[in-house]
């Protein structure tokens, strides 16, 4: 992370589509499901998230926040319900369309035979930016990565392999950010760095989603607060003291 | 759901029973002897088994197709329920031609097995037919079994072809005995009378069949449904 | 246009991987070179029966070592879950089948080429007389295997029993591609005209063109989830 706390003022974004003039898609969930055969990760999810929220999705583990958010970034289909980006369905959506979406899961997308920044150069390809070899460079900055663009990603620490998922994922400055458990197995110093970069990001207008498992995780940022149980969406407030507690209640009375 | 009584399933067990019986009436007591093969005379009956359940077998195989297609445009299970019956009927016909073939070729020609187009090709949709069911086994969420399995079910079909017509310019290169008298010879139409026959009654059994293994398939998933909503 | 971009970032990305592991690669040639050896073991035929069945030894030969090439090629996707990064890139999912296909093929080839010699030594062949015509034959029938090798390495990296599930999908469905390079290869080794052989350079193209648009067409579904 920069040892600044933000990054600075983003260049023109890469252009996409953008039907209604406005950064961020709307994005919406109607009573959508994902089933395994016998088990319900997720159980009729309504939601509505509006352009440039700042999202956090608590909840156990297996709780159904990685459903949640590989389903937002297209990964997974449904089994039943829908979700609109804008008001158009997933499946009606152009392939164009998932330039605007970035993701961070539990692995890293990352090739481990290649360097940083060869596997930066890969997805710069694969989104087709113009002038590459500078927006790697400008990401590689603004992550912290310049000395280490030449080493295999397979030799980078945790930490670094992090900080390199999320250069990946924000290469191409997409207008969603979906982040699944990012700050799993940082320390201390790097977590609130993250978390000072995501604010950044998200003061830039950007919709910001992430995911935790560790309900005492700093919310700060945070506009909105989601607790999923079992795959149902059993809390949903904005970031707020007297909402957290009460979401705090729910929680022990569920322990209980 | 409705109980055991299934007044289709009767009509076509039935219907099929009566067909077959007179079907194999037919193709045994009175349709004439195949000249060349008279020496061999009720062996060579079992040809009025072989080719309609090849028939069976291949229109089952078409089955998996349409419904393999029909399934990735509308994404309703019922139609991999369809595709799973269908495969699992018409491998069963396809054992039965690759039975049948041996049993007839050793009294005619003296060997168990000869590298005909028709029966080469017929060998390999066995196999085709063996990966599809295999494939199903080992891949465990539903939408995506039906998935990949239509995928396969699309490349299988469309390659049937292909492999029969590789075969047989093989066999123009490296002439083989052929079994069931060859492509260009044709049938004695009364021999025709009981190969319909015969093929009408077994395709009403393979009727059965399939519907009673897409019930079977429709009582699975809506066992796993229920076991889903207890749960919650 | 976005598939062929993607589809060659996917082809350069691979040869730069294999640059430097060089894993598909070796597997396939340790392989061939193992089954090369097998074979001396399992026939022993004379200059004339060596030009008869060499055709059938090299494209078996071809097809095993194909098997264990083409899985790990995919594996290099499954890894650290690459492919999800890969269905993230706005273009249409066939692109990655497009590009695996590239690079699998040229790998393929590559391997084919230097296991050629192995052969011909070991079953005293004379393979350099028409190197073009050979070339072709190589090129066309790898073509043919990749082609459905691609999909299915995808298809059963899904499944339980991916080792398996890969040559038992494969296998029955390639039969037309091996007959049609046998057939191609024992006439050029014979010393026969190649114009016997044009219906099987006429099935290898049809079926190379039929099975690479199907599975192009057909890949979405199979990395969908």
């Amino acid at each position: 992370m920069p040892a600044a706390t933000s990054p600075s003022p983003p260049p023109p974004r890469v252009p996409g589509p953008r039907p209604d003039g406005r950064g961020s898609p709307r994005i919406a969930l109607r009573r959508l499901s994902k089933y395994y055969e016998r088990f319900i990760a997720l159980d009729r999810v309504e939601l509505t998230i509006e352009p440039g929220e700042f999202v956090v999705v608590l909840g156990r583990n297996g709780a159904g926040k990685t459903t949640l958010l590989r389903t937002l970034a297209l990964l997974l289909s449904p089994s039943e319900g829908e979700l609109l980006f804008d008001a158009v369905p997933a499946p009606a959506l152009d392939p164009a369309f998932r330039r605007r979406l970035g993701f961070i899961g539990h692995e890293t997308f990352l090739y481990d035979e290649l360097t940083a920044a060869e596997n930066l150069s890969f997805y710069a390809a694969l989104y087709g930016l113009d002038r590459p070899a500078q927006r790697i460079a400008e990401v590689l900055a603004e992550m912290g990565l310049e000395d280490r663009a030449s080493s295999l990603a397979r030799n980078l620490s945790r930490g670094l392999k992090q900080r390199l998922s999320l250069a990946r994922a924000w290469l191409h400055q997409p207008d969603v950010l979906l982040l699944d458990e990012p700050a799993t197995g940082l320390d201390t110093p790097t977590r609130s760095r993250m978390h000072r970069w995501l604010a950044g990001c998200h003061r830039t207008g950007r919709t910001v989603v992430v995911s935790s498992h560790d309900l005492a995780e700093s919310l700060q940022p945070a506009t909105r607060v989601l607790l999923l149980e079992k795959g149902k969406l059993v809390f949903d407030a904005p970031n707020a003291p007297e909402r957290l507690a009460e979401m705090r209640e729910l929680l022990e009375a569920a322990a209980r | 759901m409705n109980s055991a009584r299934d007044p289709v399933a009767v009509l076509l067990a039935g219907l099929s029973f009566i067909i077959l019986v007179v079907g194999f009436h037919y193709s045994f007591l009175r349709a004439p002897t195949e000249a060349s093969m008279a020496m061999v005379e009720p062996v060579q009956r079992i040809f009025y088994l072989h080719l309609p359940s090849a028939f069976v077998s291949f229109l089952g195989f078409f089955t998996v197709f349409v419904a393999s297609i029909a399934y990735l445009m509308t994404r309703n299970i019922r139609w991999d329920w369809l595709a799973v019956s269908a495969a699992e009927v018409g491998v069963v016909f396809c054992a039965a031609v690759l039975i049948t073939g041996p049993l007839w070729a050793k009294p005619v020609w003296g060997i168990w097995w000869t590298w005909d187009a028709r029966l080469t090709t017929t060998l390999i949709l066995f196999l085709i037919y063996l990966g599809y069911l295999m494939l199903r086994v080992y891949v465990i969420e539903a939408h995506r079994r039906a998935l990949l399995a239509a995928v396969v079910g699309i490349l299988g079909f469309v390659d049937v072809p292909i492999v029969y017509m590789a075969n047989r310019w093989w066999r123009t290169q490296h002439p083989q005995p052929v079994i069931a008298g060859g492509e260009s010879s044709g049938l004695d139409p009364r021999m025709w009378w009981g190969v319909l026959g015969v093929f009408a009654g077994l395709f009403l059994l393979a009727a059965l069949l399939v519907r009673q293994r897409y019930r079977l398939e429709e009582m699975r998933a809506e066992l796993i449904a229920l076991e889903r909503e207890a749960r919650v | 246009m976005d598939t062929l971009r993607v589809a060659a970032a996917l082809f350069r990305k691979d040869l730069l991987a294999e640059r430097r592991t060089k894993d598909v690669s070796t597997s396939i040639l340790l392989f061939g070179f193992t089954v090369a050896v097998a074979f001396t073991f399992a026939f022993e035929p004379t200059a004339e029966e060596a030009r008869k069945i060499a055709g059938g030894l090299l494209w078996l030969a071809f097809l095993f070592s194909a098997i264990l090439g083409l899985s790990r090629a995919f594996a290099r996707e499954t890894a650290n879950d690459c492919l999800r990064g890969l269905r993230m890139a706005p273009a249409d999912p066939g692109a990655i089948y497009l590009g695996k296909l590239a690079s699998n093929v040229l790998f393929l080839v590559l391997a084919e080429v230097v296991l050629l010699p192995v052969f011909g030594i070991f079953f005293n062949l004379s393979l350099w007389d028409r190197p073009g015509w050979l070339f072709l034959i190589l090129l066309l029938g790898t073509w043919g295997l990749a082609s459905l090798g691609t999909m299915f390495s995808a298809v059963s990296a899904n499944t339980r029993m991916q080792e398996l599930m890969l040559p038992l999908l494969l296998l029955p469905l390639t039969v037309p591609v091996l007959i049609a390079a046998i057939e191609c290869t024992t006439i050029l080794l014979e010393g026969r005209p190649m114009t016997d052989a044009h219906l099987w350079f006429r099935l290898l193209v049809g079926f190379d063109i039929i099975f690479t648009v199907l599975c192009w067409l057909l890949f979405s579904y199979v990395v969908e989830e």
